[in-house]
């Protein structure tokens, strides 16, 4: 049993949680938030670089303490840290960039619950090392931010008729409504990653040709 | 196997798996002391198909540490860092880590001991994270404050462009978080009530701006969580809900204005703050932007008062506007006269009260001496029944009488007219014991006011 497991390259790992290990798209986490959050480009732009920072520091906290939190507590614990820091972060965004709190409105008290990060908390930072974790938490954002631009982008464009609030068809475009509701933003989802498997499977389906 | 060439460059635990066969217990008791947990450990080269070969422990064996996750899964743990080979024991001889595991010991303790540990170190974590939430509000609460007073200071400026200056007026009343009377240089043209009715999905933050003639300038939506497409739309949507410029005492939803389809309790939180903010009206802004019925100034009330009252008083008497707050009337005046022998003495008052019967009403000055009505004048009349009292003396003079003498009027006595004028006149002579007390602490140099 030849296991020698090397470490993935930092490509590999981007591309890993861009595509199959997206949190959205591929481990198929933190839904709500994407369908809730996704009318519009400024709001998931909004929203994801929140959850990023909630998940960067919460990776790196949790990982920190990974040794000193009892097995038995250990779910209670990470819930306070991330609600924690959910509400430093919403704290500072109401401070320095209210436009983008108003906004984003009670959607930000929602990535406490987001479960992206208690998954990454429980299955990553509690294992591994800081720097390791504060990676992890960088690429899991990442992979969240794209997933919800790209679902905000369709939903904005078809939706509205507008990209990051500027009109693109002109005043007789009619949007499709149901895009910028909440069946829309399901089918949208469902294709996103029905394309990605197709593409991952095509590409295994090379990799074992060769 | 020496003890230096086990470490791998970067200090991690050579990737090297050895099985202790499960009925070797001695061996695993050796690794049992200086392991935090394990489940077994087996040989990297071991062979799945030829089991029964090496598979046993030697003195010359690397191992590596393996703990088992949550999942009850084996995996390497990569956290046990640095020189955590460790050699297994010779028979008899405990076994020997070079260096450190980051995994203590796990000793066993008693339960109470396990239990206190676990609350101890809850506590603890519950406790920083509070301790850095406190310290970022801190610094972060007066910058929120101040954004949401720009807030509403922009709302203020949007609703009435023409605003110049603004007054928060104090108001308890429970629907109303700020009362702001709005001027244009030193003319009231309206006011603002900041109101948060419960909507759907919360409190809707709203800025409600009224007229000096209580019809609705504009209403501003400073904050909600309401649900987008429906009540977000209609909060959006508010300039064409029909509340701009209406003029209603309260507002009526589907009656006054549409519900808006989907968005009922919306709608609903809307018309519950409109409403709330016309009801202050009367109490808070009256008072600045009143209507002037009354078409004399101060100064000819006196004199009215004085002189159609008391025809022989001279230029030693004077009506003064009382300082008393207190009366429920429009205003009262007190009437001090100069006796010749006893000085400055106070004879009676006047009081200025609306008599009113539907929509029409009769502005009137009642003056009372010594404890009796003196005289009722009609000073203001607005509608047909009340303009039937225009110098009808007789009609006052019975009144008067009734009021004096204490006699009740019955049946068609008087018109409805005559019978409000009656009542409110009434009033004005009850007033008379307060009126004494209150003059009584004055002269002692009491607050009338308390």
């Amino acid at each position: 049993m030849s296991n020698k497991k090397k470490d993935p390259t930092f490509l590999q790992s981007l591309k890993s949680a861009l595509l199959e290990n997206n949190p959205v798209l591929g481990q198929l986490l933190g839904m709500c938030a994407t369908l809730a959050v996704t009318t519009s480009v400024s709001n998931s732009l909004g929203m994801g670089l929140a959850t990023s920072a909630v998940l960067i520091f919460s990776n790196i906290f949790i990982s920190l303490l990974r040794n000193f939190i009892p097995k038995e507590i250990r779910i209670a614990s990470y819930i306070v840290i991330i609600s924690g820091f959910v509400t430093i972060v919403q704290f500072l965004m109401q401070a320095y960039v209210p436009a983008v709190y108003e906004s984003l409105g009670l959607f930000i008290p929602l990535i406490v619950v987001n479960c992206i990060i208690l998954g990454r908390a429980e299955a990553f930072a509690s294992k591994n090392s800081v720097p390791k974790s504060a990676l992890d938490g960088v690429l899991m954002g990442l992979g969240f931010t794209a997933a919800l631009l790209v679902i905000g982008a369709i939903r904005e464009v078809l939706g509205n008729g507008t990209f990051l609030g500027i009109n693109l068809f002109g005043k007789d475009f009619e949007p499709i409504r149901m895009v910028a509701q909440a069946p829309g933003a399901f089918i949208i989802l469902g294709c996103l990653i029905a394309l990605i498997n197709y593409t991952l499977a095509k590409e295994k389906n090379k990799e074992d040709k060769e | 196997m020496s003890e230096n060439n086990n470490k791998t460059d970067s200090g991690k635990i050579k990737n090297e798996l050895f099985v202790i066969a499960p009925d070797d217990d001695e061996k695993i008791e050796r690794f049992s002391g200086s392991i935090d947990s394990f489940e077994f450990i087996m040989p990297l080269d071991y062979d799945d198909e030829n089991e029964n070969e090496s598979s046993r422990l030697s003195e010359n064996d690397d191992v590596a540490v393996m703990v088992s996750d949550h999942n009850d899964s084996l995996h390497i743990d990569e956290t046990v860092e640095a020189d955590d080979t460790i050699k297994p024991a010779k028979k008899g001889k405990p076994s020997k880590v070079k260096a450190e595991s980051p995994k203590k010991v796990k000793k066993p303790v008693s339960t109470g001991m396990f239990i206190f540990t676990i609350s101890a170190k809850l506590i603890l974590i519950c406790a920083v994270v509070a301790v850095l939430i406190a310290a970022v509000y801190t610094v972060t609460s007066p910058l929120i404050s101040k954004n949401e007073s720009a807030k509403k200071e922009a709302a203020l400026a949007e609703i009435f462009p023409e605003m110049t200056a603004y007054e928060v007026l104090p108001c308890d009343e429970s629907g109303i978080n700020e009362l702001y009377l709005i001027k244009n240089d030193d003319t009231v043209i309206g006011y603002c009530g900041n109101v948060a009715p419960k909507g759907y999905g919360g409190e809707i933050g709203l800025m409600i701006g009224v007229n000096a003639d209580k019809s609705i300038a504009d209403i501003k939506v400073l904050s909600h969580a309401e649900t987008p497409g429906y009540g977000a739309n209609a909060l959006a949507d508010i300039k064409n809900s029909g509340y701009l410029g209406l003029n209603k005492e309260t507002i009526e939803l589907g009656v006054d204005v549409d519900i808006s389809s989907g968005a009922t309790r919306t709608s609903k939180a809307i018309n519950n703050g409109v409403n709330s903010v016309l009801a202050v009206y009367d109490e808070y802004i009256l008072p600045y932007t009143g209507e002037v019925i009354v078409e004399l100034t101060p100064e000819e009330i006196e004199a009215n008062a004085v002189n159609k009252a008391f025809g022989w008083v001279t230029e030693e008497h004077r009506a003064i506007k009382s300082v008393i707050t207190e009366h429920g009337f429009d205003e009262i005046y007190v009437i001090k006269v100069t006796d010749p022998e006893a000085g400055e003495i106070n004879g009676g008052y006047a009081a200025v009260i609306t008599a009113r019967n539907g929509d029409s009403s009769a502005k009137l000055v009642v003056t009372t001496w010594f404890g009796t009505i003196n005289s009722i004048e009609a000073i203001d009349l607005k509608g047909e029944g009340f303009a039937e009292l225009a110098d009808n003396e007789e009609l006052m003079i019975e009144i008067k009488r009734h009021i004096n003498e204490g006699i009740t009027p019955e049946g068609e006595t008087f018109s409805e007219e005559g019978y409000a004028v009656y009542e409110k006149a009434k009033e004005v002579l009850e007033f008379y014991p307060a009126y004494l007390e209150l003059i009584a602490i004055s002269e002692e140099g009491g607050n009338v006011n308390e």
